[in-house]
């Protein structure tokens, strides 16, 4: 399974996912497992584990398909219970859209550093960085720190259960509103 | 106040795309002191890759602190789906603006920098300072200006081509009280990109904030690391991004969000800023 660019197009990047049914003596074509191939955005950093109980095979990845421009970023999710020849609807892993860029204050992000994943008795048990608005803005981590307080490594458990229902493939394009004074205001969506 | 969102559908991929039949959507907050009105929407069926829009309506009560941001969640469930939870932050207000800080560099003739201003050399071989130029862009007014300069070393064992060159600022001291600073300002580039690969790029610009406040810790941190809000024309963020890189004349390792690429001319940036009150800043580009 890799992560890589279409030359030339806006998309970025997309998660492709050959199978072997022979031990990895040959692979089939890759299959794209992202929402929107060739137009989403850039999917990137996947990670994929196997439940050997259940045989159901998950992958997560990063995701900026969630805006059309921008650092907008979630960590998305999908799963196949035939090896890999069809995959579920790919889903939100995490709770709200982060901006990537949060904390990277001195040029070295962390996103991709901690990505792992383990599947077993129904479960997938995840972990991954995500980037949060910092607390306290442009002054977060001082008076002690140099450095910025995000982002944290977050640990998330999905079971077999919360899927028998998929969540709606649903995001959000924009947010506006006119408040009560008649006056229009407009913002784009921020996360 | 009236929230108007918009929803989409967003699989596409043949391999999974399917309809989502009689989607509702239902708003909740956890902001102290906001009142839905309105709490549900019913949307038309959303085919792959289609939008639809859901109304809501929002209340703010007597304890409310003007301007505080409203959390939002939006549960969305179809007729054969389970619940997705949708989350924003709505930033409100209509705050009273007071300039701090202003420049454009007009009040110096063409190659000279403004009192305050100056161009710092941060890594490579050779200096190729910041300056002022009123023939670029096509707007005939002075700015500031740094030019492409292909004059490095190649390569090892002769070195890096790279450069890293800095336009400092004058000291800018933020009112205690301010909510946030935002900052506008006009760029305009071209610099090499990837041709292959349309979000990386290798030469660019980009800002980062320095805390020169008297008793706290002296950095310097790229806007993208706490910003609330950063466009760029008619897109968000900054539209390219540097690759990560060991080399000395990279600032300090690349993989961050530049100004690069092509402009194609002016660019209005805005940006909106948390977290410096009563903070003495400098800006470096």
């Amino acid at each position: 399974m890799w992560s890589t660019p279409t030359i030339n197009s806006q998309d970025g990047s997309d998660i492709y996912l050959p199978r072997s049914t022979n031990r990895g003596v040959s692979f089939s074509s890759p299959i794209i497992l992202n929402s929107r191939p060739g137009n989403d955005r850039a999917q990137w950093f996947p990670w994929v584990t196997v439940d050997s109980s259940s045989g159901r095979v998950w992958v997560f990845y990063y995701d900026q398909g969630v805006a059309t421009s921008g650092d907008l970023t979630q960590v998305s999710f999908t799963f196949s219970d035939n090896g890999g020849r069809s995959w579920s609807q790919p889903a939100a892993l995490t709770d709200r859209t982060f901006h990537a860029g949060w904390g990277n204050d001195t040029g070295q992000p962390n996103l991709g550093d901690y990505n792992e994943a383990v599947a077993q008795n129904g479960e997938m048990f995840a972990v991954f960085a995500q980037a949060t608005r910092p607390p306290a803005g442009f002054i977060d981590g001082q008076p002690t720190s140099a450095s910025f307080t995000v982002p944290d490594v977050i640990f998330k458990r999905i079971s077999d259960k919360d899927r028998e229902r998929r969540p709606a493939p649903v995001d959000l394009v924009s947010v506006n509103f006119t408040d009560s004074g008649g006056t229009a205001s407009s913002i784009r969506m921020k996360g | 106040m009236n929230l108007r969102v918009v929803l989409r559908n967003y699989v596409t991929n043949p391999r999974n795309g399917a309809r989502v039949y009689e989607p509702r959507a239902t708003l909740t907050t956890a902001t102290p002191n906001v009142s839905i009105v309105r709490r549900s929407s019913n949307l038309p069926d959303l085919s792959p890759g289609a939008s639809g829009t859901a109304n809501f309506t929002l209340q703010t009560l007597s304890g409310f602190v003007p301007g505080t941001p409203i959390e939002l969640a939006i549960a969305v469930r179809g007729d054969d789906t389970g619940t997705a939870v949708l989350r924003n932050t709505l930033f409100i207000g209509t705050p009273a603006p007071t300039e701090i800080f202003s420049e454009n560099f007009e009040s110096v003739a063409p190659g000279a920098l403004p009192t305050g201003w100056s161009s710092v050399h941060g890594a490579g071989a050779n200096v190729v300072p910041w300056t002022t130029r009123n023939d670029f862009c096509g707007t005939g007014s002075n700015g500031a200006f740094h030019i492409n300069a292909n004059d490095g070393p190649v390569g090892p064992p002769a070195g890096s081509p790279s450069r890293w060159e800095r336009l400092i600022s004058p000291a800018v001291v933020i009112p205690a009280d301010a909510e946030y600073v935002t900052l506008d300002m006009d760029v305009c580039y071209d610099t090499e990109d990837d041709p292959n690969f349309n979000i990386m790029a290798y030469d660019g610009m980009f800002l980062r904030v320095t805390d020169l406040t008297t008793g706290r810790i002296l950095r310097s941190v790229l806007l993208e690391a706490f910003e609330d809000e950063v466009t760029t024309g008619s897109i968000l963020n900054m539209p390219k991004h540097q690759p990560r890189n060991g080399d000395r004349g990279y600032f300090p390792r690349g993989d961050m969000a530049m100004w690069a690429g092509y402009s194609n001319g002016p660019q209005h940036v805005h940006l909106r800023l948390p977290g410096m009150a009563g903070r003495t800043v400098q800006l470096a580009l």
